[in-house]
Order: structure tokens, then sequence, then C-alpha cells
């Protein structure tokens, strides 16, 4: 494990040295149409904590994630991910907790068909999936972005479709899921280096037809960059539940605050 | 959608702040101007300072300006800066991508020709 660390480090220094550097983000969860440039390469480590649910809830999740700008108006990604939780029960004759991890790949793709700067209106398109051992993720964002000296807006609309494999009673059982998400973000730059916004996320599952719930977060965002590196940290707390039952907040599969903070060598 | 969603829905008044939110994002995406490329008129004022200007390399001018500096950072607009105040900009930030002297002379020769121009304002 020890030898896997010096090698991992010593590649990571040794590519970061000698590639081009560039960063296309500065929200923690909107994306913005911007890519990286032919040849350019950033590494971006990301860190999830959620907590609060109907019972005690926690969950870490980290991506390392590799992105590359195949072409000016082309990049593309590569993530390792590990998702760790911690969970209690509302079982009265449960006692103690469930712990578990679960690791999986990514691999994006991101489009970028006008510029938000130059244009009227920045237009990209996302794709990715994610493979674990029991489940295939994938994803299509469509983002919309414009960008001013001093401002930045950002909207995603997001489509996602999973596939699950488990085991009810000794049948195996495959279970299909539609998520749809909008993503809204807006920045202030007061130094082309330093930013603060909000972003707002609605999050809408639909399992077998049925609008199972449309959880509404919002809270904000603060992005900083120095000269190898940038910092982005995001609080997400959740605001409501637009269609559930009659609980204010959808506590079932989401928690009551996210924070994020991702950190990226590169710029 | 069955009539209890709808409800719900009509319910809850973060729907409709939410579209108004984007709706004022949306007005200010469609009314800011762009930064256009530049055109066959531009090319006699490019002429003065560089007599082998022609208007395909003032064109890959502003795509390299799009491209390269434009993933990391608002692209400013021509006139923020002066003649020279551009130069030295231009040549401290190509080594952070990496530019080559022909990409260099390229977004050079675009940005000072659009600036004395005005061509880069929306028309």
């Amino acid at each position: 494990m020890k030898y896997l660390r010096i090698i991992t480090l010593t590649l990571l220094t040794t590519l970061t040295d000698q590639m081009i550097k560039a960063q296309d983000r500065q929200f923690a969860r909107t994306y913005q149409s911007t890519v990286l440039p032919k040849a350019a390469f950033d590494i971006e480590y990301w860190n999830t904590f959620r907590t609060g649910r109907d019972y005690l809830y926690n969950r870490f999740d980290q991506r390392l994630e590799f992105e590359y700008g195949v072409t000016d108006r082309f990049q593309s990604a590569f993530y390792f991910n590990a998702s760790h939780r911690a969970a209690g029960s509302k079982d009265t004759a449960f006692s103690g907790l469930t712990k578990s991890s679960s690791f999986s790949f990514s691999h994006e793709m991101k489009w970028k068909l006008s510029d938000p700067s130059a244009d009227k209106m920045g237009f990209g398109l996302y794709t990715e999936y994610t493979i674990f051992a029991h489940e295939i993720e994938l994803e299509g964002k469509i983002i919309l972005d414009k960008k001013t000296e001093k401002n930045i807006f950002a909207y995603n609309a997001v489509g996602e479709y999973v596939t699950e494999w488990t085991v009810e009673k000794g049948k195996n059982v495959v279970e299909h899921e539609t998520e749809w998400e909008n993503d809204l973000a807006y920045m202030r730059m007061f130094k082309p280096t330093f930013g603060l916004g909000i972003e707002i996320r609605n999050h809408n599952e639909f399992v077998k037809g049925e609008w199972e719930h449309s959880a509404l977060f919002g809270g904000p965002s603060l992005f900083w960059s120095t000269e190898k590196h940038f910092f982005i940290l995001n609080v997400l707390p959740q605001w409501t539940n637009l269609v559930g039952d009659n609980t204010p907040l959808e506590l079932g599969s989401h928690e009551k605050i996210e924070i994020r903070l991702l950190v990226g060598f590169g710029h | 959608m069955d009539s209890d969603i709808k409800h719900k829905l009509r319910k809850n008044k973060a729907v409709p702040a939410l579209a108004g939110a984007a709706f004022i994002a949306f007005t200010f995406w469609c009314c800011t101007p762009g930064l256009m490329p530049p055109s066959e008129s531009d090319v006699a004022s490019a002429q003065k300072h560089w007599s082998d200007a022609t208007h395909a390399q003032l064109s890959e001018g502003y795509t390299t300006y799009k491209n390269k500096c434009g993933s990391c950072h608002y692209l400013y607009r021509p006139d923020k800066f002066s003649a020279e105040k551009w130069k030295h900009e231009i040549f401290e930030m190509s080594s952070k991508i990496k530019l080559d002297s022909t990409q260099i002379d390229l977004i050079t020769r675009y940005i000072l020709t659009a600036k004395e121009t005005n061509s880069f304002a929306k028309k």
C-alpha cells in the first residue's frame, strides 16, 4: 500500500508539472459549458459530507478526477469514487450502526458548443457513466451559462437513469430508477480569483412511473483560486420537498444538509 | 400528473421563487453582448500594423483567444486594457497555458485590431 501511494504521488507530481494546467469551473455542483483547452490537464479532489435523515445517517463521498482537454471544444475525465456510510434505523428493535463502503469508476465527456463569454449564451452537452459492483448509472446534462466580467450564471437540466441489481428473498431482481435534476447557480466574482455565490438544486426521482419526491436544496458557494490550486466550498441545506408526502423534507433518500469541498490542482 | 401533486406544487412558494430566479437569469444571459468575430473591414486596420495581416489570421486569433483563455476566466473585452497592458498580459498568460509564438501573435493581432476598430462589440 505504501509503495502504491508513493508511485501515485510521483506520477501525479510528474504529470502536473509537465502538462498544461487549467480549470473550467467555479461551482461545486452546477456545471459550466467551458472546457479545458487542448492538452490541458487538471486534477480535482472532491469531498462531500451528507448528514441527517429520519435517523442517524452520515455519508462521506470522495472522488478523484483526472480531467483532460482532448480538443479546444471537447474534454474527457475519469473518476475514482469512494463512498462511506454509517446509518442507524427508525426500527426500535435495532441497535448499533450499519457501516458500509462502496467504490466505483466514472467517465465523463463534455462538449462546448458555444462560449459563455464570447457568445450570447454558453451551451454545452455532458454525459457520464458510473459503474459500481451492483449498479450502473447513466447521466446526461444540458448546460446553459453566461459569464460576464463580474457575474456567472449557470443552469443544468440533468437526466439520470439507474439500473440496480439486488436480491429479494433469494431471487435476483433488477430495479430501474429515473432521476431528473434542475441546477441553478449564480456567482459574483469580486476578483478574478475570488467569488461568492449561491447554488440551487432540485432533485426529482421517479420509480415505476411514480414521482417519488422533488427535493429542493440551496446554499452558498465560495470560489478561491491561487497560482496552482483552486478551492470550491458549498453548503447545501435541504429547503423542502415539493411533491412528497406531508413531511416538510425528503429524508428517505436525501439528507438535511450536504457540504462539498472541491480542491483542484492545475490552475 | 395527479391532482394531489398539482395541489402540493401550488401550495409551495418555492416553485414560483425558483421560476422567477430562472427568468431573471435567462433575461440577463440574452441581453449581455458577446464578443463578435472580426469582419473583413477590420483587415485594413490590422494591415496598418502588420502588413501581412489577413481576415483568416484575425479569425484564428479570435478563436484562439476564445478557446485558450475562456476556459479559465472571463474573456476581457479588447477595450478593457491599453495596448501595452494587453501585450504584457498575453505574454504573462502564455506561459501558463503554453501558447506558442504563433498563437501569441494571432491573439495579439486580433485583440489590438478589435480594440482599434471596436468590432468586438455586438452588432
